[in-house]
């Protein structure tokens, strides 16, 4: 098994986005062509330029991905559908990139795009009975894992809180965010109560969106200024004994994992790009419920255990701050179209690394690092480096 | 009693059962098949799997024969404590997505770790909601979740408070079944 680190450089040539928003008279297909053309733009590329295609969505279906790419045009390129729940778009990121990095491809698509269903969702990531016993909640899911982290780190309702407070002023510096509003930490605290502890504001609101990028490797790059560099994008689908709710799944007390699922894809993601949290310059970790935020940002090791309420308190997330997180709002603002939320926070960090993130621009950002995990489990990481 | 008839048939037929009542003829499903099992005295326990190679226990039975943990395929059925303490749970106050759930709202879920060291996802019942806390002794019943489309009866496992904080009262069921207030 040769390390992906030393085969062949992959860079980001291009990004595109649509807003995020609750689109009634759009499907997920019209969003994805969107941004598609988008992201050529940005590349400087024609449509034939792409090689192949890796298209993450949850809830779309079948052949999914094909109906954005006829929006522009079928080229007999091979078109892949991606579905890893919400690790999605950092699955299908992945996969592409390893296909530049071996020299399968040069230039490749990545799209992740979603319509969110309105109505009853077909579930596939619980057993029949569990679903039946309604343990398919995912901000109470959430809420089991909260409570235990409140009970190990002394965290309290206002402090997570202070994440969607936090996270909803940067959305508001966000034109591309479904929420452009701040909210005090008084609304959140009364708003309505969804799932104890988890209120209305502690969770991400549903919105649809497509987010996507051109990969290829350095010889060609139409505009190399713009370019990003891929240091590293790994994926962890679960260890045995490690307690993940979201997926039903308990810890093991016999056997309890050396390494929990999220802490090992944050390892590896540093291993593969050589270098370890206290490079990374910005931070885009998954807050799909305002808690998760906090025990995220620990397990990808950017503070100790235990620290992240205190830290965030003290404003070292802010966007001024010294590892500033979720500048663009997070989920929190731009909300959560499953399959493209990954290909935002990657989109977010080239932005910040290009040094285009107009008012949420962080000072001299080198490094940027995304998180996003969900059902599955899945866990997957992106670093990417000036 | 009403709990020993619905044992006996349950151990009799290991699954659907016809109750009496004074409403007529009314059908007992368990949610799944092989969750639980009750003795003829009204004792109920969760059924799960024990690795004879490796001491691992899961709820529910592993249904691949496999242990997870070691991959050895010598695995026990055991019959699981009907008594632990909640590690963590949620109230939930509106209905969930999907369209999956039939039982009460607001409802209560949680994870509840037993003696033998599993943790065991459940529905919380048999006092009020917010009566619930971690750390708490809760026991095993069985109870109605919902009705199917047919009017037959769901039932499902649930644990609920041993003793409630401040209610000198017993409150401890011995069969469960007699307990369908949600
Ligand atoms: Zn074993």
């Amino acid at each position: 098994m040769k390390p992906i680190n030393q085969m062949r450089e992959v860079v980001v040539a291009g990004i595109g986005t649509t807003r995020f928003n609750v689109y009634e008279d759009k499907q997920w297909f019209h969003l994805g062509g969107e941004a598609i053309l988008n992201i050529l733009k940005d590349a400087g590329m024609q449509w034939p330029d792409i090689q192949a295609a890796f298209c993450a969505s949850v809830y779309q279906g079948t052949g999914s991905g094909h109906q954005a790419i006829k929006e522009v045009g079928l080229t007999g390129i091979p078109v892949v559908n991606i579905e890893n729940a919400c690790s999605s778009g950092g699955s299908a990121f992945r996969l592409a990139y390893q296909s530049v990095a071996a020299e399968i491809y040069d230039i490749v698509l990545v799209l992740g795009m979603e319509k969110m269903p309105r109505g009853p969702i077909p579930s596939t990531a619980f057993r029949p009975f569990e679903l039946q016993m309604g343990f398919n909640v995912q901000p109470a899911n959430y809420a089991n894992e909260t409570v235990e982290y409140m009970k190990e780190s002394g965290a309290t309702v206002e402090d997570f809180s202070l994440v969607s407070v936090k996270n909803r002023k940067n959305g508001a510096l966000n034109p591309n965010a479904r929420f452009q509003k701040p909210v005090t930490l008084e609304e959140v605290m009364a708003s309505r109560m969804v799932a104890k502890p988890m209120r209305l504001l502690h969770c991400c609101p549903l919105a649809d969106g497509a987010t996507g990028f051109i990969l290829c490797s350095r010889d060609k790059l139409k505009s190399a200024s713009k370019a990003v560099k891929v240091a590293s994008s790994v994926l962890s689908s679960g260890v045995y004994g490690d307690a993940f709710y979201p997926s039903a799944l308990v810890d093991s007390v016999k056997f309890p994992a050396k390494e929990g699922m999220t802490e090992m894809s944050a390892r590896m993601a540093y291993e593969q790009a050589g270098i370890g949290p206290e490079d990374i310059d910005v931070a885009q970790v998954y807050d799909t419920m305002a808690p998760s935020e906090l025990w995220d940002i620990e397990k990808m090791g950017l503070c100790g255990k235990g620290e992240a309420p205190r830290l965030l308190r003290e404003g070292k997330f802010n966007i001024n701050g010294q590892i500033p997180v979720n500048t663009d709002g997070g989920l929190m603002s731009r909300g959560h179209p499953l399959g493209a939320t990954a290909c935002a926070q990657i989109y977010e960090v080239v932005l910040q690394l290009r040094g285009e993130a107009g008012p949420r621009q962080v000072e001299g950002a080198q490094v940027g690092l995304c998180h996003a995990s969900g059902a599955g489990p899945n866990s997957s990481v992106t670093i990417l480096k000036k | 009693m009403e709990a020993v008839n619905l044992a006996e048939q349950l151990k009799t037929n290991g699954g659907e059962t016809i109750i009496m009542t004074e409403s007529g003829e009314k059908s007992r499903i368990p949610i799944r098949k092989g969750l639980w099992e009750q003795s003829g005295e009204g004792d109920v326990r969760l059924i799960g799997s024990s690795c004879l190679s490796c001491g691992e226990i899961f709820f529910p039975v592993q249904d691949s024969g496999i242990c997870t943990h070691c991959q050895g395929d010598r695995l026990e059925v055991i019959k699981l404590s009907s008594q632990g303490v909640i590690t963590s749970f949620s109230v939930v106050y509106q209905k969930p997505a999907g369209g999956f759930y039939g039982g009460p709202i607001p409802y209560s879920y949680g994870f509840v770790k037993l003696p033998e060291g599993v943790k065991v996802e459940t529905l919380f019942t048999g006092c009020d909601l917010e009566e619930l806390e971690v750390g708490m002794e809760v026991s095993l019943v069985i109870e109605k979740l919902c009705e199917n489309a047919e009017g037959a009866e769901i039932l499902t496992y649930k644990f609920q408070p041993v003793k409630i904080k401040g209610d000198k009262s017993n409150n401890v069921h011995t069969g469960g079944l007699n307990n369908e207030t949600n």
